[in-house]
């Protein structure tokens, strides 16, 4: 047993230094051949692709490679145009919505809107007030205030839909009813619609502003605080003038007309506001934002037909 | 008396350790808050965003639901929020839409502390065809 494995041993030993020789030998000759054959060796010579685009061709592989560069040119531009909407601006519809809250944020303290009210129920009144006039879609938000400096006001949002802010000591100390208050925000419902207050805010540059993109370039801040300081204008201290609230009171005569428990309550209220802006302090301001009341009626008042 | 008012503790512990959260909604409007109580008026617990995910609780499968109000749980606050602003879908909320413009309009945290509120004080309405 012992001998026999002294003989592979050895045997082992002997054939291993062959076989790297054989090897060897075998390697050189074979890079030899390689060598001759390097033109014929289709795994080795360069492939010239004019002499097979034939082929490629009728295999399509070259339609392809057109159809991919185009996915991967479509991507890039898809991500490209993502990348430049995130700097889009907010168009018409929805500015204005956006910028009307910004703005009555940015006022909380002085309108004094975040206090515990109770619940008047004007939502629901002058949605039938609104509906029984033939006024529907239109969706409202009403945020009482508590603080005499702001009486009512309609503020611009999204298509068909109003925010109106009313005064609660305004609605107390002329102890208007659920149909007056109807009838005062239905008026400011009117300004709103004929556009005096986008008119008024509408500041030069903005109209390209809105909608716009500002990609690559600086964001114009002061634009925005130049239209909350027309905000500040027009709602503590210019208002409307003559001949848009001359429009308004005709325009809400005409509606009224056919309703003459409306129109009578219309005429009633102006009175009584008429009435609160002359005696009462707080409320003189008013003047400057509807002028006037008294205006407003003689306005209403049916003309004295002279006889002859 | 005191073994009453013990079983009525244990009891209220054993429903509140039930409340598991039933499914998930999202906030939808621009910003908003958890209230303590189910009411508009509550104290806030937090501030909200746009499309943050929000857990419905509810017992055995069933929503916990306070007059207008889901209670829900948000991060390490439960609270109550009310229905209507809740969505099922991530909504496409318009912090998501413009998010450059909405950052260069410089919102302070008060300012969506107020922004919050101001949803909370709204009354809605809409006038539709009968």
């Amino acid at each position: 047993m012992n001998i026999s494995l002294i003989l592979l041993l050895f045997s082992l030993i002997f054939t291993v230094p062959n076989a790297q020789e054989v090897d060897a030998k075998g390697a050189d000759a074979k890079a030899k051949e390689d060598k001759e054959d390097k033109g014929l060796d289709p795994m080795v010579a360069p492939i010239e692709f004019d002499k097979i685009k034939d082929v490629i061709q009728k295999d399509r592989l070259g339609s392809e490679v057109v159809k991919k560069k185009a996915v991967i040119k479509k991507k890039l531009r898809n991500r490209n145009i993502r990348k430049v909407e995130k700097y889009n601006i907010p168009d018409s519809d929805e500015f204005w919505s956006f910028f009307s809250e910004y703005w009555l944020v940015k006022n909380a303290t002085v309108l004094r809107w975040d206090f515990k009210k109770p619940d008047y129920g004007l939502d629901e009144s002058f949605k039938k007030f609104l509906e029984t006039l033939g006024i529907f879609e239109v969706r409202y938000k009403i945020l009482l205030v508590n603080t005499p400096d702001i009486t009512h006001f309609a503020l611009p949002s999204n298509e068909n839909e109003y925010i109106f802010l009313l005064s609660v000591p305004f609605i107390r100390t002329l102890d208007l009813s659920k149909l007056e208050i109807s009838l005062l925000l239905f008026e400011d419902y009117l300004r709103v619609k004929n556009g005096y207050f986008k008119k008024y805010a509408s500041i030069p540059g903005l109209e390209n502003f809105i909608g716009g993109n500002f990609y690559q370039k600086d964001f114009n801040v002061s634009l925005l605080e130049k239209v909350a300081r027309k905000y500040d204008d027009i709602i503590y201290d210019k208002g409307f003038n003559f001949k848009q609230q001359f429009d308004v009171t005709l325009r809400m005569s005409s509606i009224l007309k056919g309703n003459a428990k409306w129109w009578n309550g219309y005429y009633l209220m102006l009175g009584k506001i008429d009435n609160l802006v002359k005696t009462n302090v707080l409320y003189q301001k008013y003047l400057k934002i509807y002028p006037s009341p008294e205006l407003q009626l003689s306005w209403l008042r049916p003309k004295k037909k002279k006889v002859l | 008396m005191k073994i009453i008012l013990l079983f009525s503790l244990i009891f209220n512990l054993q429903a509140f350790a039930s409340e598991k959260s039933v499914r998930v909604s999202y906030y939808k409007n621009l910003f908003g808050h958890i209230h303590k109580n189910a009411s508009r008026y509550s104290q806030s617990l937090s501030t909200i965003g746009c499309g943050h995910p929000i857990k419905i609780l509810g017992n055995n499968g069933k929503e916990v639901i306070s007059g207008d109000f889901f209670k829900v749980k948000v991060g390490p606050y439960t609270g109550f929020i009310d229905k209507k602003y809740l969505s099922s879908k991530k909504p496409n909320c318009f912090q998501d839409r413009y998010p450059h413009f909405f950052d260069n309009v410089g919102l302070s945290l008060t300012d969506m502390y107020y922004w919050g509120k101001l949803y909370d004080q709204y009354a809605y309405g809409r006038s539709t065809v009968q």
